[in-house]
Formats: C-alpha cells, sequence, structure tokens
C-alpha cells in the first residue's frame, strides 16, 4: 500500500469535489470565498453569466483657489498591440480598474440591500478597499495646477460602440480629497 | 498522435506539463517584475490600502511590519527574481528530485503570495498556475511514488476540464450570451478587444453569433474528450489551442495561453488511463 500516493490522492481529491460547488460561490458559499487567501479554490465562470461590454472612463479635476480645473482623464487601458499576444505587463493595471469599477458598483447594491442610504451615508463605500485603489490612482497622476489643493475623480460607463457620449452613465462622482 | 501517445507515459507528462507551466509562471512573474515600482507607494498597488481586505486574518493583523515588508517593492522584487530563478532551477531539473521540489515549492509559495497580497487584478491564468504547482509538488516529490504522480495529473485533467465545463455551462445558462451580441460588446472594450476585431466582427453579424454560440459549445463539451477516440482528443486539443492563441491576440490574454495548455498533456495521460 502507497501510503503517500493515498494521501496526495485524498487531498487533491477533496479539493477538486470542493471546487466544483465553489464555483457557485456568489450565491452560496460567501464566507468560503471570502477565507480564500490564498486563491486555492478558482472561480472558472470566465466572462459569464454578465460579461463586462462598457468601456470605463475614469477622470479627475482638481480644486484650485479660482475653482476647479477641467475634467482630465486617466489613461489606464492602451490600444492592443501584437506583442501583447506575447508579452503583457499591462494587463494587470487594466483588470485592476475593471475589478475595482466592478466590486465598487457591487458594494453599493450590497449596501443598498441592508437598507443603507448610500448618499446621506457614503462611508460604506467611501472607506471600501476599492474605492480607496480607484483614488490612489487618480492621485498618481500629476497635479493639473501646482496651486492645487484637491482633487475629485468620477467613473463614466461608455458603450464602446458609440462615439458620443450619448448614452453614457455616472457610476460615481467622489467628494474632493486634499492632498 | 506519437506526441498523445508519450504522455501515457506519468514522467513524460509531468515533464510536458512542467515546461509548459514554467514558461506561464515565468512570463506571469517577469511581467509584475517589469512592472514592481507598481507595489511601492507611489504606485497602483500600494500595500498601505490593499492590506485593509486581509485586516481581518490573524497573521496579516499580527505582524503587520513583515508583510509590509514582503509586499513592498523591495519585498516583491525579491519574492518575483526568486520566482523566475525557481523556473530556471525547475526546468533542467528531473522531476522526483530535490532541486525540482524545493524549485516547485518556490513557485508555489511565490503565486500564494501574490494571490494573498490582492484579489484584484488576478486572473484565472494565475489561478490554474497555483492549482498546477501544488498538484506537481504533492505528486512529484522525492517522498511518493508513481501512483502519487498520476493522481496529481488526473488532477490537473480534471480541473481543466471542469475549467472550459463551468465556463460553458455559465454562458449556456446565461440571456446575455444566449439571446444577445456578447462578442461584439466584450471584443469592442478597450480592456479586452481591439479596433481590428471589431472591424471583422461588425462586417459579419452571422458569423459573430455562430462564433460565440460555437465557443460556447467548444467550452461545455470540453471534458467529453476523455471519452472520444483519440483523433477527437487530438482535434480538441488543437481547437483549445487556437482557441487561447486567438484570445491571446485579440484579447491580450497571453498566460491563459500557456497556462491551459500546460493542463493537455494530464489529459492525453488520463485519456490514456480510461482507455
Amino acid at each position: 500500500m502507497d501510503f503517500g500516493a493515498l494521501i496526495v490522492a485524498t487531498i487533491l481529491g477533496l479539493w477538486l469535489l470542493i471546487s466544483i460547488p465553489y464555483q457557485m460561490a456568489d450565491k452560496y458559499w460567501r464566507r468560503l470565498k471570502s477565507a480564500n487567501t490564498f486563491g486555492i479554490l478558482p472561480g472558472w465562470t470566465f466572462f459569464a453569466p454578465n460579461p463586462g461590454t462598457s468601456d470605463y472612463r475614469l477622470v479627475f479635476r482638481d480644486l484650485t483657489p479660482r475653482g476647479m480645473t477641467e475634467w482630465t482623464e486617466v489613461e489606464w487601458c492602451r490600444s492592443r498591440k501584437g506583442l501583447d499576444a506575447l508579452w503583457h505587463p499591462g494587463r494587470q493595471r487594466t483588470k485592476l480598474v475593471v475589478d475595482c469599477v466592478n466590486a465598487l458598483i457591487i458594494t453599493v447594491k450590497e449596501l443598498r440591500r441592508h437598507d443603507v442610504d448610500v448618499e446621506a451615508n457614503p462611508q460604506g463605500w467611501l472607506l471600501s478597499v476599492p474605492y480607496m485603489a480607484l483614488l490612489n490612482i487618480v492621485n498618481t497622476m500629476p497635479r493639473i495646477s501646482p496651486n492645487a489643493r484637491a482633487r475629485q475623480f468620477a467613473i463614466i460607463e461608455q458603450n464602446p460602440l458609440e462615439d458620443s457620449y450619448a448614452g453614457s452613465k455616472l457610476i460615481l462622482c467622489s467628494p474632493p480629497h486634499d492632498f | 498522435m506519437n506526441l498523445l501517445a508519450s504522455f501515457a507515459d506519468p514522467a513524460a507528462a509531468c515533464k510536458a506539463v512542467a515546461v509548459l507551466y514554467g514558461i506561464s509562471v515565468a512570463i506571469s512573474f517577469a511581467e509584475k517584475w517589469s512592472t514592481v515600482a507598481d507595489y511601492g507607494p507611489q504606485g497602483w498597488f500600494p500595500w498601505r490600502i490593499f492590506q485593509f481586505d486581509r485586516a481581518h486574518l490573524f497573521p496579516f493583523r499580527q505582524y503587520p511590519r513583515p508583510f509590509a515588508a514582503l509586499f513592498g517593492t523591495m519585498g516583491m522584487s525579491a519574492t518575483l527574481a526568486s520566482g523566475v530563478a525557481s523556473v530556471a532551477l525547475m526546468l533542467v531539473s528531473p522531476p522526483r528530485s530535490w532541486a525540482f521540489t524545493v524549485a516547485l515549492g518556490l513557485i508555489v509559495t511565490t503565486c500564494m503570495a501574490l494571490n494573498s497580497r490582492s484579489i484584484y487584478g488576478g486572473d484565472g491564468s494565475q489561478q490554474m498556475n497555483l492549482l498546477i504547482g501544488v498538484a506537481l509538488l504533492l505528486g512529484f516529490n522525492p517522498f511518493v511514488g508513481r501512483l502519487a504522480g498520476e493522481a496529481g495529473l488526473i488532477f490537473i485533467a480534471a480541473q481543466s476540464c471542469l475549467a472550459y465545463l463551468v465556463s460553458g455551462v455559465a454562458k449556456l445558462v446565461s440571456p446575455v450570451w444566449m439571446r444577445g451580441d456578447p462578442l461584439l460588446g466584450i471584443l469592442s472594450t478597450k480592456a479586452y478587444g481591439s479596433p481590428f476585431s471589431v472591424q471583422m466582427l461588425l462586417m459579419a453579424p452571422r458569423l459573430r453569433r455562430v462564433g460565440g454560440l460555437a465557443m460556447v459549445c467548444f467550452e461545455t463539451c470540453f471534458p467529453l474528450c476523455l471519452a472520444l477516440p483519440l483523433p477527437a482528443l487530438a482535434i480538441i486539443l488543437v481547437w483549445g489551442l487556437l482557441f487561447h492563441m486567438s484570445n491571446a491576440v485579440i484579447m491580450g490574454l497571453n498566460t491563459f495561453v500557456w497556462a491551459f495548455v500546460a493542463t493537455y498533456p494530464a489529459i492525453c495521460f488520463a485519456w490514456y488511463l480510461l482507455h
């Protein structure tokens, strides 16, 4: 009897067995999902059931003694290049912004589900990691004016097949944050 | 077919998985290493923000300083560099050797460190890399015999089949995928598309509908490759390779090619085990 093989087969077998119902994690396995610190349990529902078909535009403006500056866009995702098929370090930044915007939308929905007035009590999402991560990204951009003392940002959802802003949706407009 | 037949031997299948897996993790680590400044206080992934996602966990709460050092620019640079060096060591070491085991242990630790640092910005290839790494580590170390290696390969094959099946079924039950035009929607985004692919899709509306459904069918039926005759297995694996290569070119999902194709020798091994 090969005990080593038995132990390995048991561990991997259990791992596989738990992986199967974990695919429905959103509904039934929330606690386990939050405990999946090392990413041991995989989620395989790529681009489903609701694939992202919108472009998110991340814009910011600075508060100066003369008032607000014009909006400036953060170019967080560049156009596709042939080399991306082999070497694509920018993918991580792109995924970060997409993940954070999606997580922020879910956070706000969850707060609303628990009857929280998200406009009157914005602390719930203002202190969330996705919001802070987006604020951090915006704050890595150079100041628009040397006299700027605060920065405000907004996320706009846009249909990529439409050239104009018609049909665009404001997802979030932050309060001004001091530098 | 000779190539597929060679994977009936667990040692050959392990070596092939290890080579493709090595390329996958090496690209993944090197890409992160090339943008390591992003892990610093001025970067896009500063630990001072992402640590709040882990604040409820005892080690992160109890020992914040070591984690701050590990997950800062210097710590991440050292971790990723050791990860790349470990891949080189794994590729030149025979399976079941001490060097192979130590190298795999370091690679798996690096993958776990990356996963635990942030839940944002990761992808499916990272998940597959961790599964393959642990399966190879448990199945091909000096302490276990041939059967453990076979269990490791079966696990890799099963997780790969599960990945395709779940991805396919999730699309199959989705009204967006079944009634809408998701391919055009996804490939027109800046994050996952390209102007060239959108032009192609706009020119052939019927083709994109058929292409979308064919992709869902391919993903859902992928596990059947284990039951079908050998030529069908070869066709499905070639299809899978082309599928991931097109995703790399059009969507920029480059590491998925290596991570998922790395599971194919294990699938061939499982096929020969079943037949």
